[in-house]
């Protein structure tokens, strides 16, 4: 067993090692220089993340990394280099490779890439010729042009439509990838971990549109530089903010606006973005509410708000210091009427962080992070003189390491290490009846340390083989201070644990490696092999499907044991006419350990201790997806298409017999199309189809008290309606007959969800009727009688938004 | 506590739901066969005899009516009781309709069972297995074998098959009545709705509750001749909030199941009333089961199925000891 007090001190010697062997390999590549530097946007001075670097002669290149730095150690010679990024212009420049040059590019819009809308973020057969197994990048451009349910853009929501990622359903923001769990997904703002991605319960994403620069989506051959959690990684970058000049962009909705100011506090050194939104859900209900029923729904109300703010200034050339920052809330405000009952619960997520890059040299670009991110709630409820505070949350400081290290063409290291501290603060309720005060037990908050450790290597074997090899080690402390009273079966305490602050109560930790290979069939063609081992040492537990502000994370304890994940995948990649064409069938098996669900008879409760409640079990699934793309020219789009099975085994839960997980979803379809009939107009279609969620319904019941009551069938038996829904939008792009001094855009986007009112099912439940206690046996209505009903939520739903820039 | 829990629960479905607009239909599905089991449903309180009800479960899409409800009582089990310190029953069957009981007296029962406003005389099939001389015990108040506190009592019962009658199934459980501890006292306050106040007020349980774990509660309460009725927002706790303390708590009205729910009346008890609150003190599996019973939510967005806990073994059900005070109040007029 490895020694906490010397595990840090380990890590820290690996990286020095690291460190000293590139500066090792540095001075013994002799006769080779390096070409790097940053790829920027130029009409806003934004880093442009995965443009492209092509060296035409050697058939190889490099991608930006998220900050825009690239680097290329090549033989010196004279080189034709080739640059390319969606939507702009492409560069060629001639590079006389004599000594190490360092080559900035700005990339700027052109006439022709305005016309022929290019929609994808890679370069050329980038999807063949990379080692990238299920990875995807979405340009938040390509996820505004997506119609969505009320005109609110949802990057999340537009990632669903992407083979392998499946949505938890509607009003849901919680997704799935690949047959695992909703908890599994690692997203990032800024490389802060957002734990809850949907405000009011889902329906709508926390991410701002008008903020948000890229998305990555990892479903599969997560790389050695992500850890902590076993399925996904969904990482979103936020704009830096305009270098050049200032600018105002928002947007008015029907339920919600946004405004957006971004500029230069100092000219191509220091910019500011500062970015809101804010629903007027409340501020339309409150003249109607009094009117509902009784009134009694006057006086409530709910509304949600996010502010995302990023200041960056770039000290030199070889250095850059960024913060930034996210501020969300749900306010849900309820009041009955009389006054006897009131219900104020606040929640949401906070994210910071501090970023600073530097330049070591033209091979060595590091990245250093100290990050602060929290999810919680704050309920405060009275009734009559009874006040009763209830609270959760989850808080997480970090600190982290990145190093890109670019040795020599065809070579990309990365290395680096990561210390996470956890809090977690379970439902800590307090009140009082007016005289007397009384707080829950056995709500201990627990701590945690998370430390990790990686180096992998994306590089060219041969010129058809290109591997990307990875390892990751991970450790996990839970420590005091905690106490635990430990109950008996009869609700007795029969002993009370007690661990001093910083006392290391329990040790995980394992190695997981990375690996994904890419065999070069020909130029357009490739295969690809995925094999990936992850640990989790957080996990949500929640009660329901959907992502509800009472959803609890919790480490891993002495209970409690990490996640464990291996997934196997291979792929056969194809392109047609020129790239304009990418194909991929990829299929893949995922095995999951220790998964965790509540006990079949848990019922939430404030007093008990929530892994008090847990059973343990295992997971599996499998499935093919396929893919087709069209990526280049006035009309674009995609068909995704899964066959998949997820699978779940738990000896606490259906008599040990394996069942379809919830969310298991044997076929998912999603046809994506936009089309720019001229520079005026443009129009998007979805359509998507999906096989039926599961779900428990009773199969018998019994009386009690004269009350019938269910007994459930075997875990997820019934399986629900299909669900499919076709979405369309019209936009209509303002264009000024007049050049005008200021530069105003706008846009009016029409869009219809739902278009032809399908009421899919949103739950399936029973209803029961009468009571045969009170009926008359001459009443064909009397006795109970139980029927089943299914709710649907969204009908067909137009919306309209005007969106500006200036 | 857990009327606050149960009211905010309650106040976010109803915003979260009802103000986004769902609308809902009835479909039709297949339910696959389930083997119907033995469900007991059986007390025994301090100072009562014990009461045992039979039934089997029903397959889900039956319609249970006063037509066929004697069909779900089970006829004929061999049921016997044994307690901790050697006394032993063996309970008789007995039918409501061969008691010859006054209507009031057949009523109560009937609500006890939880049947109300059903004339026995149309269902000649509700059974319960009981001591052989309770009549006795509707008379005097006492009879041959009645529960006693800090006591445990076994549950023995051979019943006739389910699928067939000739197989029979062996059923048994266990259960405690621990001490009755009560509450110190009933006190009555205003309703915070002045528009109320002429009509209703609160009823506060001051309690002082012991300074180990290990107590849990049930308590019902009765509207002047009205049958017990749980609450809506459930009937029992447990005391890991309240361990050690000496607090009051508002009282939350009994009623009748599937009423409906209204914030102004629902915890309130009408001026002129005479009130019984039934305050039992129940072992934990006791709790468990009607925890468990109380707090299915089913399969939806916002929870999942709950599994009812049972101290049944061989069927489904609970067979449940009460240490039980009762307290009276009358609420008085403005």
């Amino acid at each position: 067993m490895l020694k906490l007090a010397t595990l840090p001190l380990r890590y820290l010697c690996i990286v020095c090692l690291l460190l000293a062997a590139t500066q090792g390999y540095a001075q013994a590549t002799h006769n080779k220089f390096t070409l790097s530097g940053y790829v920027k946007d130029a009409s806003a001075g934004e880093n442009l993340l995965a443009a492209s670097v092509y060296v035409v002669e050697l058939s190889k290149g490099a991608t930006t990394n998220e900050y825009g730095f690239y680097s290329l150690t090549m033989p010196a010679d004279t080189y034709h280099i080739k640059i390319t990024y969606v939507g702009l212009a492409p560069q060629e420049k001639v590079i006389v490779l004599d000594k190490d040059i360092r080559l900035n590019i700005e990339m700027g819009t052109s006439v022709i890439d305005k016309e022929e809308v290019v929609i994808t973020g890679e370069k050329k057969g980038q999807n063949v010729e990379s080692t990238d197994m299920g990875k995807q990048e979405m340009q938040i451009e390509q996820a505004k042009a997506i119609p969505a349910l009320l005109g609110e853009i949802d990057v999340m929501k537009a990632l669903q439509l992407l083979p392998g990622i499946q949505g938890a359903g509607e009003g849901n923001s919680g997704f799935y990838v690949r047959g695992g769990g909703p908890d599994q997904n690692l997203v990032l703002l800024d490389d802060a971990v957002v734990y809850n991605t949907g405000h009011l319960f889902g329906f709508f994403s926390v991410f701002n549109s008008d903020a948000v620069k890229n998305t990555t989506v990892y479903k599969g051959g997560m790389p050695a530089e992500y850890g902590g959690r076993i399925s996904s990684v969904v990482d979103v970058q936020m704009k830096e903010g305009n270098m050049k000049k200032w600018s105002v962009s928002g947007g008015l909705g029907l339920i919600s606006s946004r405004l957006t100011v971004e500029g230069p506090i100092k000219k191509d050194k220091c910019s500011i973005i500062v970015s809101g939104r804010r629903t007027y859900i409340d501020l339309i209900l409150k003249p109607i509410l009094p009117h509902i029923g009784d009134g009694g729904f006057a006086g409530n109300s709910y509304y949600f708000y996010d502010i995302n703010a990023k200041i960056n200034y770039r000290i030199s050339d070889k250095d850059r210091i960024y913060a930034s920052g996210y501020f969300g809330r749900d306010v849900f405000h309820f009041q009955d009427a009389g006054g006897n009952f009131s219900f104020d619960f606040p929640w949401g997520n906070t994210t910071a962080t501090l970023r600073w890059n530097h330049l070591f040299s033209d091979k060595l670009f590091l990245n250093t992070m100290v990050i602060y991110n929290d999810f919680g709630f704050d309920a405060k409820t009275g009734f009559q003189n009874v006040k009763f505070n209830l609270s959760s949350k989850v808080r997480e400081a970090t600190a982290k390491m990145d190093f890109d290290f670019a040795p020599a063409i065809g070579h990309m290291v990365k290395f680096g290490w990561q210390y996470n501290f956890h809090i977690f603060t379970p439902y800590q309720g307090s009140g009082t009846d007016g005289a007397t005060e009384f707080k829950t037990t056995n709500q201990e908050k627990k701590y945690a340390h998370e430390t990790s450790v990686y180096v992998q290597d994306d590089f060219d074997v041969t010129k058809w083989l290109k591997m990307n090899v990875g390892l990751r080690a991970s450790l996990f402390n839970f420590v005091g201070p905690y106490t635990k009273t430990i109950f008996a079966d009869n609700g007795t305490a029969i002993d009370t644990v007690s661990y001093k602050p910083g006392e290391n109560i329990k040790t995980y930790w394992g190695l997981e490696p990375r690996l994904s290979m890419r065999f070069k069939v020909d130029k357009a063609s490739s295969i690809k092999l995925g094999l990936t081992f992850n640990q989790q040492y957080i996990h949500l537990v929640s009660s329901s499907t959907t992502t509800l502000p009472v959803d609890l994370w919790v480490p891993s304890t002495a209970a409690v044991k990490p996640q464990k994940g291996l997934l196997a995948a291979l792929g056969y990649f194809r392109n047609f006419k020129d790239d304009m064409i990418e194909t991929s069938i990829e299929v893949y098996y995922k095995h999951l350990w220790n998964q965790i669900e509540y006990g079949e008879s848990a019922v939430g409760s404030i007093t008990a201790d929530v892994e008090d409640q847990f059973t343990y079990g295992k997971g599996y699934s499998y499935g093919a997806e396929f893919f087709v793309k069209k990526a280049k020219g006035k009309w674009t789009g995609w068909i995704g298409y899964t066959l998949a099975w997820t699978w779940r085994v738990f000896p606490g839960i259906n008599n040990g017999e394996k069942f379809l997980a919830k969310f298991d979803r044997r076929n998912d379809l999603s046809i994506v199309n936009m089309y720019d009939i001229n520079k005026h107009w443009k129009v998007a279609a979805t359509f998507v189809f999906a096989s039926g969620q599961r779900t428990t319904l009773p199969v018998s019941f019994f009386l009690n008290e004269g009350q019938p009551h269910f007994v459930y069938g075997k875990r997820n038996w019934y399986q629900m309606a299909p669900y499919h829904r076709l979405d369309f939008s019209v936009t209509y792009v303002v264009i000024p007959k007049k050049k005008r001094k200021l530069d105003f855009y706008s846009d009016i986007n029409f869009s219809v969800y739902n278009a032809y009112n399908r009421m899919n099912p949103y739950f399936v439940y029973i209803d029961p009727k009468s009571d045969v206690g009170t009926a008359d046996a001459n009443n064909s209505n009397s006795g109970f009688h139980f029927k089943a009903k299914q709710a649907s939520l969204f009908p067909i739903l137009p919306s309209i938004t005007w969106n500006f820039k200036f | 506590m857990k009327q606050l829990l149960q009211y905010t629960t309650m106040a976010m479905l109803i915003i979260g739901i009802t103000t986004i607009s769902a609308c809902t239909k009835e479909i039709q599905i297949d339910i696959p066969e389930s083997s119907r089991q033995v469900v007991v449903e059986g007390t025994i309180e301090n100072n009562m005899p014990p009461i045992v009800i039979l039934t089997k479960s029903a397959s889900f899409f039956s319609n249970i009516d006063l037509n066929n409800l004697s069909t779900y009582f089970i006829h004929g089990a061999q049921v016997k009781v044994t307690a901790d310190d050697g006394q032993q029953t063996q309970l008789q069957e007995l039918c409501l309709q061969d008691l010859n009981l006054p209507a009031d007296q057949q009523a109560i029962i009937l609500s006890t069972l939880g049947f109300s406003g059903v004339d026995s005389t149309q269902v000649p099939g509700i059974c319960v297995y009981t001591v052989p001389d309770i009549v006795t015990y509707f008379l005097s108040g006492t009879c041959s074998f009645m529960g006693k506190e800090r006591t445990a009592y076994a549950l023995d019962i051979i019943s006739p098959g389910i699928q067939t009658p000739e197989d029979s199934v062996h059923v048994t459980s266990t259960t405690y009545i621990p001490t009755a501890i009560g509450l110190d006292s009933l006190a009555v306050r205003d309703h915070p709705n002045p528009a109320y106040r002429d009509s209703m007020a609160a009823l506060y349980a001051y309690v002082t509750v012991p300074d180990t774990f290990g107590n849990f509660l049930r308590y019902k309460t009765k509207r002047n001749n009205e049958p017990y009725y749980s609450p809506l927002g459930g009937s029992v706790y447990d005391d890991r909030l309240f361990v050690g303390l000496t607090l009051g708590l508002p009282l939350e009205r009994g009623q009748a199941p599937h009423s409906d729910f209204d914030f102004n009346t629902d915890s309130y008890f009408w001026r002129g009333d005479t009130v019984t609150v039934k305050w039992s003190n129940i072992d934990s599996k006791t709790y468990d089961f009607y925890f468990t019973l109380e707090n299915d939510g089913g399969d939806s967005p916002f929870s999942s199925p709950v599994k009812i806990k049972t101290n049944i073994n061989n069927g489904i059900g609970v067979w449940a000891g009460f240490a039980t005070k009762y307290y009276t109040i009358v609420v008085p007029n403005q």
